[in-house]
């Protein structure tokens, strides 16, 4: 996995380099509250802290069983991404998920505060906001190295099966798959849509049996929930397939899990909602995330950096600086280019413009 | 009748929601956004059910105008939502990030439509009006020992009192009548009040099933035993305590509209607070009573939180958080008393006295989801 | 309710309860006078914990805010420790099986 045995492959980006994980691609501390009571105490802790992200979300309470169990690994999973030099866990101290216990859990640096033993909000501002600055300095200026594609999780998300999207975006990030794939990277797929929607038997497309099976059975619950039409086969295979390079699926990961595979093709399984789908493809490991978006859902993720791509010209031209790659009139060595000087560190125009978005899918109902 | 004079923010799905907290924060302390993480197509069987939560609040008593924000292809369509808020009578504008021309373009344009709507607001002034208009929504939140014996009947002694000066108010929460359930029914005020109740009890008690977990099995707590509590019952009796003794008018559906005027209402809701919360501001609470024994510090973006505890460990260590402190009926002071100084602070609080959490800018907000699970198995609310 | 505390060493919450709440811990042997009349506490008692009012043959029902909160299944005496070993649930099944599989802390939810 080191950069040095690759040394003959041109396909790099510069990247900040982890113990035991790929490179990141930026070089974030995390404040991450447990429950949404430590919400506003965490984002006040990322306002003092101009390095650092926040994670807030609406749920770490009130929940049982499973859907307790994965909201748990997807805040465990999205702290333990490359991107993350280090974490600050936020809690009120009565909440279901226990801020201490995630906090114990975590491999990267991490620090830990609650509201209730803190003494209040001020309190658990003023001990976040110094963790966070902590970890800020422990995690230094951040150089970067020059690390091979391999060491890239790429995250694709497609959230709409209009037209453009499926005849003008899928072709042209299979083609960017292709590459990362060939030098030996990862590619983490959430297209849920595209697959319930496609008629042709996806169990062909998967490395064995046992992962035919998995996806299978993602499908058949998907496609039995009480919204699903099933599938009306307005994709066929192929255009499903060549969003991922025509690549056999090595791995299915339930939604807040990591890939365990070392390259090939992950799907995750997501709902369709990008926001949710963008927290999963990061649990998941996925450093930077390429969107397919008609509608020109604009949101970032405080993770990762989001690249906006629309095979739409109207919503390329109606939302210009929102997207980053308009489908229709750029070419796979443009893409390419975007993302690797994404991963080394430029902008998006997510990131440019600030806004971001990190929701969480839930799998039970609030008690 | 509006305890504040807020300009809300509402968005109509997670992809306006960072649009929405970020207008607000720039626009200041009057500006309130209500963001939440409903997709831009909603479930049918949940669909209603958001709508009344986004209705409810930008028509808001305490709200002097609602800013509606889009991406702009949401199902939810942001002109009729624009247009029932309007009917109630509150001004409001639209801002779809497609039609402003991308998210830079649709915080100046949003920015300008709260001033617009700010000016409007200031007009607003302060009159004396009755208690009759006033609707205090309850809850509970980071319970202990203390909540059951001394915050929680406080709270109860409050509200019959408030019910009885021709105030509104509302419980909710559920789950946490599980077992308690027979006493609530037989204070409805008649059958077809009493079958509604038990049937929403009914059915927070599946889902919990649904998930394999057993309610009346895991409760009380080991931890709620440990400070002392026996059974469900006596666990839910604490819980319903805030709820005092007079007769229950009517069980809503979550962030359905309350009614005003003398009645006791229950909504059905999830015990998680913040959802609980904002399903009864929805619904038109103006002040909200919170009861906690941990210390709960969460508030609301749209109504006042007021927080009480009967912990005075709680109460010390948290002083920046809290209220009212209710410990002095574990030593002796009548709950009369107590519950005449919180009287008292519902009035003041009303009157414009700004809560703990509103002081230090608690505003959380959620808006409860029905996943595909619940939704398969007893169909949507709607 | 009108819980009405007994100086600082317990509350009765209803006056037709049959039990009182501990508003400290009291040692056995305490005697409290109240209303008119005198308990004293058998055991060691808890603060947020119950003793005894009145005395309970098994299956008298136990009161407290005034309604049943359950059963005594054991003889109780007038300043016993009431609680899970000498009183159990009317209402929740005897039957189930108690909780979640799972060991994470706080599952009582969110109050």
């Amino acid at each position: 996995m080191t950069p040095a045995e690759h040394t003959q492959t041109t396909e790099t980006f510069d990247g900040y380099i982890r113990d035991r994980r790929q490179a990141g691609v930026r070089n974030h501390v995390l404040v991450l509250p447990s429950v949404i009571c430590s919400s506003i105490v965490s984002e006040s802790i990322t306002s003092a802290v101009p390095e650092a992200v926040c994670a807030s979300h609406d749920h770490g309470c009130g929940q049982i069983g499973s859907d307790k169990r994965q909201t748990r690994q997807t805040l465990i999973n999205v702290a333990e991404n490359p991107n993350i030099a280090g974490v600050v866990v936020v809690g009120l101290g009565c909440e279901t998920l226990d801020s201490q216990n995630i906090a114990a859990d975590l491999s990267v640096p991490v620090k830990h505060t609650a509201i209730q033993t803190a003494g209040g909000t001020q309190a658990a501002i003023d001990e976040g906001t110094h963790a966070a600055r902590e970890l800020v300095t422990q995690a230094g200026d951040g150089d970067r190295a020059t690390v091979d594609l391999e060491e890239l999780t790429l995250g694709i998300a497609t959230t709409d099966v209009s037209t453009s999207t499926v005849q003008t975006v899928h072709p042209l990030v299979g083609g960017l798959c292709r590459r990362v794939l060939d030098a030996g990277g990862r590619v983490a797929v959430s297209a849920t849509n595209a697959f319930i929607s496609t008629e042709s038997r996806n169990e062909c497309l998967t490395v064995d049996d046992g992962t035919a099976a998995r996806l299978g059975s993602f499908l058949r619950t998907v496609r039995a929930g009480p919204q699903a039409t099933g599938p009306d086969g307005s994709l066929s295979g192929t255009n499903l397939t060549q969003l991922f390079a025509n690549e056999p699926i090595h791995e299915v990961v339930s939604y807040g899990d990591q890939i365990t595979l070392d390259s090939g093709v992950a799907v995750v399984e997501t709902t369709s909602a990008f926001e949710e789908a963008a927290t999963g493809l990061v649990a998941a490991g996925a450093q930077l995330i390429l969107h397919g978006t008609a509608a020109g859902i604009p949101t970032g993720h405080p993770l990762a950096p989001v690249l906006k791509i629309t095979g739409d010209s109207e919503t390329a031209a109606a939302l210009a600086n929102d997207i980053d790659i308009d489908a229709t009139e750029q070419g796979p060595g443009r893409l390419f280019e975007s993302v690797c000087t994404a991963a080394s560190g430029e902008l998006t125009a997510a990131e440019q413009h600030g806004l971001t978005t990190f929701a969480i899918t839930r799998s039970g109902p609030s008690l | 009748m509006g305890v504040r004079n807020h300009v809300a923010v509402v968005p109509v799905s997670v992809t306006a929601s960072a649009l929405a907290t970020q207008l607000a924060a720039e626009a200041g302390p009057q500006v309130r956004a209500t963001p939440h993480q409903m997709p831009l197509d909603p479930a049918p069987y949940v669909r209603e059910q958001v709508k009344r939560v986004l209705r409810g609040i930008g028509s808001h008593p305490n709200v002097g105008g609602t800013v509606v924000v889009a991406l702009g292809t949401e199902t939810i369509q942001i002109d009729t939502l624009a247009d029932d808020i309007a009917r109630s009578g509150t001004p409001v504008e639209t801002m779809s990030i497609r039609n402003a021309g991308g998210t830079a373009a649709a915080l100046r344009d949003g920015g300008e439509a709260i001033e617009s709507l700010q000016v409007e607001a200031q007009t607003a002034r302060r009159e004396s009006t009755s208690i009759e208009e006033l609707v205090v929504a309850l809850e509970c939140g980071g319970s202990d020992a203390t909540s059951g014996i001394a915050a929680n009947p406080i709270v109860g002694s409050f509200f019959d009192r408030l019910i009885e000066a021709g105030g509104a108010g509302v419980l909710s929460e559920t789950p946490e009548f599980i077992g308690a359930e027979h006493v609530l029914a037989e204070r409805c005020i008649d059958e077809g009040v009493s079958e509604t109740l038990l049937s929403y009890v009914e059915r927070r008690e599946q889902m919990a099933s649904l998930m394999n977990v057993d309610f009346r099995g895991a409760q009380p707590s080991p931890g709620n035993q440990e400070g002392g509590l026996t059974t469900i019952e006596e666990k839910s009796l604490g819980a319903i305590a805030k709820a005092g003794t007079k007769p229950l008018r009517a069980v809503l559906k979550y962030a359905e509209k309350l009614p005003v005027g003398g009645a006791f209402v229950v909504m059905d809701s999830p015990g998680y607070d913040v959802e609980s919360v904002s399903g009864k501001v929805a619904g038109g609470a103006q002040v909200v009573v919170f009861t906690t024994g941990r210390g709960s510090t969460t508030g609301n973006p749209i109504a006042p939180v007021v927080k009480i505890t009967g912990n005075p460990e709680t109460f010390n260590h948290m002083s920046e958080n809290m209220d009212l402190d209710a410990s002095g009926v574990l030593s002796g002071q009548p709950i009369n008393e107590v519950s005449d100084s919180l009287y008292s602070l519902v009035r003041a609080v009303a009157s414009g006295e700004l809560t703990a959490a509103e002081r230090r800018g608690m505003e959380e907000f959620a808006i409860n989801d029905i996943p595909p699970n619940v939704a398969t198995e007893f169909g949507g609310q709607s | 309710m009108k819980g009405q505390a007994v100086s600082d060493a317990f509350i009765i919450m209803h006056a037709d309860d049959t039990v009182a709440t501990a508003l400290t811990a009291l040692n056995p042997g305490r005697s409290i006078d109240y209303d008119g009349r005198n308990v004293v506490v058998s055991e060691e008692i808890n603060f947020g914990h119950k003793f005894a009012l009145e005395p309970m043959a098994v299956d008298d029902m136990v009161f407290k805010y005034g309604e049943v909160i359950g059963r005594a299944i054991e003889p109780v005496a007038v300043g016993d420790w009431v609680h899970v070993h000498n009183v159990e649930s009317i209402r929740a099944r005897p039957d189930s099986q108690s909780g979640e599989a799972d060991a994470v802390p706080n599952e009582e939810g969110s109050s």
